[in-house]
Formats: C-alpha cells, sequence, structure tokens
C-alpha cells in the first residue's frame, strides 16, 4: 500500500550549500511520522520542501503516489495538507479569530469556516476567549495553540508541524503532544519535527534521524530509539 | 490668525492631504506586499485624468465620466501587473524600482506624443466650480466633495481590509507572504488585487485632482505622487494607516507653509514640506505608524 506522503532521495540546495543530501521518508495515513536531528541537520528545509516553499534539486515528493513537484504551494495546501511552520508564523496584525478566518477561506464558504472555527476555540479554549485580540499580543505558547489551530482549519489529511513545543513550559509541551496524539486517533497523518526526542519517538511510528543533511537512520519508531544513531546524530 | 481663514486652509488641507492619503496608500498597498516601489504610480493616475477628459470630450454625463477614468486607472494598474511585474517575481527590489521607472517615463513619453505635451482643459458645470458660505466662511464646493470622497473611500476601504477574506490575506500578506500561500490563498490573486486597489485609489485622486485643477496634463500624476511617496516614507513604509496619517501632514504642512509664510519664501515651499518631513523622522526613523513585518530569506 502506497503511503499518504512518500519522500525519495530529496535534495535541496540553497546555492553553494547542499542542505538537504538524498533524504527517504514516508508518513502512512493515521499515523505520526517523527523527523528528528540537531541544530541545522535539514529538518525544516526538508518540511518546507513538501509543502512546496523549497525548491528541490533532486528526488520526488508524492502526496497519494502522486509527484508534487513542481507543485505550487498553494495548490499543495489545497490537497488537504496544514503548516505550523518553525517560529510560529502567526499574523500579529490580525486578530485571533481573522487568523483563523483566513485559513478558512481554503473552503469557498464562510458558513464552513466558521464553523469550523468554533469547533477548534472550543478545542483551544484560550483561542475562543481572545478571539479578538491581535495575535501578537498572544504569549508564545498561545501563539503556539493558533498556529495548530490555523493548520487544522482547513481540515487536513496531513499535518507538518515544524518544532510544534519549541519554547514552550513542560505543561504546554505535554498538552502539544496530547494534542498530536488525539489527531492520529481522529486519522489525519502528521510529519513531526521535533527537538523532544522521547516525546516524539513515543508518538510517532515511523522515525527519520538526519545528521548534516543525511538520513542518519530511517525506520520503525521504537527500533529507532534504541540505537545509537540517536546520540551520535545529536553530537555531530 | 483668522479664524475664518484658518478654517479655510483646513478645508484646502484636508482635501489636498486626502489625495495624498488616497496615493499614499495605493503605494503602500502595493509595497507592503511585493516590496514595489511603484514610480509608475503616477502615470496611473494620470490614465484615469484622461478617462475624465476623454469622456467628457465625448459629451457624456460626469457620474459616466467618473467611472470611465477611475476603471481606467484600474485596468492600467493591473496590466502593469500582468506584463510588467508578474514575470518579474522574486526580483531585487531595486530591479523592480527602475522597471516602474521605465514604464512611468515610457508613459509619459506615450502622453506627451500621442495626446499632447499642454494641458487640456474641462468645463466643470457652474454648481461645481462655486462655493458656499457657512456661518459668514466661505467654502468651496471641489473641496468639501474632496475631502467627503476621500473619507467615504477610507471608510469602505477600511471595511473591505476587516471584512472580506481579500482584505484579510493583503494585511497577512504584508507581513508574512509566505504563511499566506501556506493556507492555501493564491498568491497571484493577492498581488492582482493589491494593485487592483491601488488603481482604484489613483483613479478616485485622479477625479479628485482633474475636478479641483480643471485640466489634465501628462505630468498630473508625477508631481501629487511624488509627494505621496514622502508620505509613505513619513508614515512608515509599508504601513497602510501610517501613509493616510503622512498624506494628511504633509498635505497640511504645504497648505499651511503656502498659506502663512511670507510671500518671499514661497518658492521654497517644496524644500519645506520636505525640511519638515526629515525633522519627523529624525525623531522617528521608523516613521509615524511602522508596519508590522517578518522579513524571510
Ligand atoms: N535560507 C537559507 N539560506 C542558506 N542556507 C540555509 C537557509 N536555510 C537553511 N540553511 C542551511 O541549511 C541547513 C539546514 O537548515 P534547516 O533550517 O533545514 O535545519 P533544521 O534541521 O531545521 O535546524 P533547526 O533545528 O536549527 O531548526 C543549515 O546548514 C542551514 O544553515
Ligand atoms: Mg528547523
Amino acid at each position: 500500500m502506497t503511503a499518504l506522503l512518500e519522500v525519495e532521495g530529496l535534495e535541496v540546495h540553497y546555492g553553494p550549500v547542499h542542505a538537504v543530501k538524498g533524504v527517504d521518508l514516508a508518513v502512512q495515513e493515521g499515523t505520526v511520522t517523527a523527523l528528528l536531528g540537531a541544530n541545522g541537520a535539514g529538518k525544516t528545509t526538508t518540511l518546507m520542501a513538501v509543502a512546496g516553499l523549497r525548491k528541490i534539486s533532486a528526488g520526488d515528493i508524492r502526496l497519494d503516489g502522486r509527484s508534487l513537484v513542481g507543485t505550487s504551494s498553494e495548490s499543495i495546501i489545497r490537497q488537504g495538507v496544514g503548516v505550523s511552520p518553525e517560529g510560529r508564523r502567526v499574523f500579529t496584525a490580525l486578530t485571533v479569530a481573522e487568523n483563523l478566518r483566513l485559513a478558512g477561506a481554503i473552503h469557498g464558504d464562510a458558513a464552513i469556516s466558521s464553523s469550523i472555527a468554533e469547533t477548534l476555540m472550543e478545542r483551544f479554549p484560550i483561542l475562543g476567549t481572545r478571539r479578538h485580540q491581535r495575535a501578537g499580543l498572544l504569549s508564545g505558547g498561545e501563539q503556539q495553540m493558533l498556529a495548530l489551530a490555523r493548520a487544522l482549519m482547513g481540515k487536513p489529511r496531513l499535518l507538518l508541524l515544524d518544532e510544534p513545543s519549541l519554547g514552550l513550559a513542560p505543561q504546554m509541551v505535554d498538552r502539544v503532544f496530547d494534542l498530536i496524539a488525539e489527531l492520529r486517533e481522529e486519522g489525519i497523518a502528521v510529519l513531526l519535527v521535533e527537538q523532544n526526542v522521547p516525546l516524539s519517538l513515543e508518538i510517532a511510528q515511523e522515525a527519520v534521524i538526519l545528521a548534516n543533511g543525511r538520513m542518519a537512520a530511517r525506520g520503525d519508531s521504537e527500533k529507532v530509539a534504541q540505537s545509537d544513531v540517536i546520540h551520535a546524530a545529536y553530537l555531530t | 490668525m483668522p479664524l475664518d481663514l484658518f478654517i479655510q486652509q483646513l478645508v484646502n488641507a484636508l482635501s489636498l492631504g486626502g489625495i495624498y492619503a488616497l496615493l499614499a496608500l495605493g503605494l503602500a498597498v502595493v509595497f507592503s506586499i511585493i516590496r514595489l516601489i511603484n514610480f509608475a504610480h503616477g502615470e496611473i493616475m494620470t490614465v484615469g485624468g484622461y478617462g475624465v477628459f476623454f469622456s467628457l470630450l465625448l459629451g457624456w454625463p460626469i457620474p459616466a465620466a467618473i467611472i470611465v477614468g477611475v476603471s481606467m486607472s484600474i485596468i492600467a494598474a493591473v496590466a502593469m501587473e500582468r506584463l510588467a511585474f508578474r514575470a518579474m517575481k522574486g526580483a531585487s527590489v531595486v530591479s523592480l524600482l527602475i522597471t516602474s521607472f521605465a514604464i512611468s517615463e515610457i508613459l509619459k513619453v506615450l502622453f506627451q506624443n500621442g495626446i499632447s505635451a499642454r494641458p487640456k482643459p474641462i468645463a466643470l458645470p457652474s454648481e461645481l466650480s462655486g462655493s458656499y458660505e457657512v456661518g459668514g466662511i466661505v467654502i468651496g464646493v471641489i473641496p468639501t466633495l474632496s475631502i467627503a470622497i476621500t473619507l467615504i473611500s477610507l471608510t469602505v476601504l477600511t471595511a473591505f481590509l476587516r471584512r472580506t477574506t481579500t482584505g484579510l490575506a493583503m494585511r497577512a500578506a504584508a507581513e508574512d507572504f509566505d504563511m499566506v500561500r501556506l493556507l492555501g490563498v493564491r498568491a497571484g490573486g493577492v498581488v492582482a488585487a493589491a494593485f487592483a486597489l491601488s488603481g482604484l485609489l489613483a483613479g478616485i485622486a485622479a477625479v479628485i485632482w482633474t475636478a479641483q485643477r480643471g485640466s489634465v496634463d501628462p505630468l498630473m500624476g508625477f508631481f501629487p505622487v511624488l509627494k505621496a511617496f514622502i508620505a509613505t516614507v513619513l508614515g512608515g513604509l509599508g504601513s497602510l494607516s501610517g501613509a493616510v496619517l503622512g498624506g494628511f501632514v504633509v498635505g497640511a504642512i504645504e497648505v499651511f507653509s503656502q498659506a502663512f509664510l511670507p510671500e518671499s519664501l514661497s518658492p521654497y515651499r517644496d524644500a519645506i514640506v520636505l525640511g519638515s518631513v526629515i525633522l519627523i523622522l529624525l525623531v522617528r526613523p521608523e516613521g509615524l505608524i511602522p508596519p508590522a513585518r517578518v522579513d524571510r530569506s
């Protein structure tokens, strides 16, 4: 059976910098794949290549078996992909509700969009309470909740999450991982980039470890957890 | 200074500042999204002026002439984006700037050779060119209408930016364009909408300006847009509310310095405007209302 997302032999350059060197990964429907590695390993670059924002120099990226190479970001998102990017990137000048409304525009129907937004604001009560406040006034953790909710507005089949727990208090970190587990149970596939290795390996079915742009390990997350590669990858 | 004179000048300042505000807003909308300082914005305005002129020449009623003028500005702006700037996606700020400068020069030459280098007069009905009296103060009909049109335009625009999806996308794109695309919003549509909006605002400015001057000429857009550039920098480059405020401030400095400074200083009017703006920028280098923005590679 083909996976929902398949990445094969991915290569990405930033001018002379060879950031991603032959990465393979897959995300099966309703599962989490963790993409781990030290700072600068190429995780964000890989994720942004999948989202269509980074030009790839070689390899293939397939959603439902169909290649996404050369497809615009907008079209990729419209095929059922939600992104919570590195650094959250909420629109600080827009209110919480406006951030969600813009993300819901993909449905082309204000009623559908606002009903999804209401459901999400029940799921993230803090967003409901602060819906009319500018997103720039939210705390880091609250902005992360907004970034996640915004990624869910399009009712994605595949979520791309880049360090959703970065900089959060321990309690909030647990909330984020609980949420990812819930989403997985709801049938959403997740490609999860994280620095929190233990929690990520716990929640993921598959894991890929990157080191300096190369795959250092790939496979069943339990097996990867027991290998030495993890330590090696974070020490280089 | 006598109160009635002050109020008359205030009306002048608001009507001139309103034109600068509309133009500055159009520049800021486009700049905030694609980092293009559109030098050809003045010619978009001029196209609108000629639209009004030729409509009236054909004997069409004033409302029709206004609609034609504004529509032609919108078409000019959208065409400019399609034919020139779209192909330059990802180009540097400087290349975009130089391209817009070239477009501006080409259009000016076309107007001069294709229409006329000299101003073409426009005859307005007497009801419009007259004035009225309130409490002993004489106020012109055209300046009053100008202020009303400006305020209505700004109100409608604010509602558009707050309520519509396109408006939200434009505000969001000003902060982080790639993130807007990561929500599945089509980038091309947002850029085209920004140009259309800048054309609409330039068209409205053209109608008001033409009514105030009573003539159109190839350079009619050039000078007010120069002031509008100053206004956008003063307000904070890329900030929409800043552009509006900057427009009114520049208009006020211009009108009041002309009205109340000695006659001998009048050749220095533009120098006084620029000097005042520089003074304000020394205190607030980011502009009066700096934009929220994320710069990414
Ligand atoms: N815009 C860019 N221009 C040039 N080089 C870049 C750019 N973005 C990333 N790189 C380089 O590409 C490599 C991979 O970066 P990437 O951001 O993908 O790493 P990462 O694994 O996400 O790291 P982190 O954990 O710090 O977020 C790094 O060497 C980085 O310096
Ligand atoms: Mg990263």
